[in-house]
């Protein structure tokens, strides 16, 4: 791997950690950068590279270091209720990446990070049910439902982000 | 704030080479998810918190302190027991066991990191075989948290210095305000990260194949001997299981 490599899946993963712990009060659901972080790696570092950087940062939790929200780390959090959540992110990453890459058009980024924000609900809720006693149909209403206007404004705000970026640190 | 769980102190568990530790933090953790009796389940928690406090030398109380993050889990899985299992109150007592052995192998994977520091953890991880890269990310990731989480309130400030009021409007206005921290901290980030890769390549970084390490990781008697120990219980506990 290149210097650059290491250093740029380093700091996305410290963005990413950053992220968890910023919120702005939104009423019963509390909007963090968390999920942004992760559709931001995959759309600025690509695929291979996003995906790392969110491998490294569950690495961080799993070793027990505060980086995911509310300042909380563990292996408990990923075998936990919402573990499932947590290890969609490099996946998640690397499909947006994915479609950074190789789509043209806004609709078509726009696509990669919607399916990769499917993915996140999907192992997120499998595992949610999986600790409610197999009943996903509460496990939906409680971690899938509320959440899915707001990540879908973070998905849109992530491509917004990025596109800005890549003009300002072209030149 | 963001800071290790390190706990500074001179104890045996302190001295212990990195990757005995993780090899024991890897096989009682093991050993902790395999035992399904609700009778022994228990005293996994008894067992870990009394070997952290004697041979560790870190105080009960700072054992639970860094548990109460992790509490609405905890009582998540609890809760969860009598809710499966009839007639309920057979399900409160597995809840009750089932929930301290969660507890006992938390306090595991959170002894690791309490007694071991993170530059020293990740030299024993490489020494296990983790690519010296990789190793090097989450390096560059733990020394950059601080960092960032300060420039980004530094952003915030002065963004609200010029007039941009984070607390008001409806949620698409606040999303729309918030890009304003976003961007400028992706770049301040990028350009970072940039300049850190040119002082890496500028050191010499990936210049030879075969790297040379600062410090040695060394294994000395009581490093075997604890080895040892891991590994006669991981055998005990085997033979009990299945013979």
């Amino acid at each position: 791997m290149r210097a650059r490599d290491i250093a740029l899946s380093g700091v996305f993963a410290a963005l990413t950690a950053v992220g968890a712990q910023i919120s702005v009060p939104l009423g019963p659901v509390p909007f963090t950068f968390q999920v942004l972080m992760v559709f931001l790696s995959g759309l600025v570092l690509g695929a291979k590279l996003g995906a790392l950087s969110q491998a490294i940062y569950l690495l961080l939790g799993a070793l027990g270091l505060p980086v995911f929200a509310r300042f909380s780390g563990g292996i408990i959090h990923i075998y936990g209720p919402t573990g499932g959540y947590l290890l969609a992110f490099p996946i998640a990453a690397f499909i947006s990446g994915y479609f950074s890459e190789k789509a043209k058009t806004f609709w078509g980024k726009l696509g990669g990070c919607l399916l990769g924000l499917s993915v996140i609900y999907i192992l997120g809720w499998a595992r949610l049910g999986m600790w409610l006693g197999m009943d996903f149909k509460k496990a939906f209403y409680l971690g899938v439902a509320p959440f899915i206007v707001f990540d879908i404004i973070k998905a849109l705000m992530a491509l917004v982000i990025s596109d800005k970026i890549k003009k300002a640190l072209r030149g | 704030m963001i800071t290790s769980p390190y706990i500074e102190r001179d104890s045996i568990l302190h001295r212990l080479d990195p990757r005995v530790k993780i090899i024991g933090t890897a096989v009682f953790m093991g050993l902790g998810f395999m035992t399904r009796d609700p009778v022994y389940s228990p005293l996994i928690f008894v067992f870990t918190v009394l070997t952290f406090r004697i041979l560790g030398k870190i105080k009960i109380k700072e054992q639970f302190y860094v548990l109460k993050p992790l509490i609405p889990i905890f009582l998540i899985t609890f809760v969860t027991w009598p809710i499966i299992i009839d007639p309920w109150e057979k399900g409160v007592l597995i809840g009750i066991a089932y929930t301290f052995r969660l507890i006992g192998i938390t306090i595991m994977a959170f002894g690791l990191v309490m007694t071991t520091k993170q530059r020293d953890l990740i030299r024993g991880f490489t020494k296990m075989g983790l690519p010296y890269e990789i190793g090097l990310t989450i390096l560059i990731a733990l020394r950059y948290i601080p960092t960032l989480y300060y420039l980004a309130q530094n952003i915030m400030d002065a963004q609200k210095s010029r007039g941009l009021e984070l607390e008001k409007g409806n949620f698409l206005e606040r999303a729309r305000k918030m890009i304003a921290i976003i961007i400028p901290l992706l770049v301040l980030t990028i350009k970072t990260a940039e300049e850190l890769a040119i002082a890496m390549e500028s050191r010499g970084f990936g210049a030879s194949r075969k790297r040379t390490y600062l410090i040695e990781l060394k294994m000395t008697p009581i490093d075997y001997l604890a080895l040892g120990i891991i590994f006669l219980a991981l055998a005990l506990y085997l033979g009990l299981k299945f013979f």
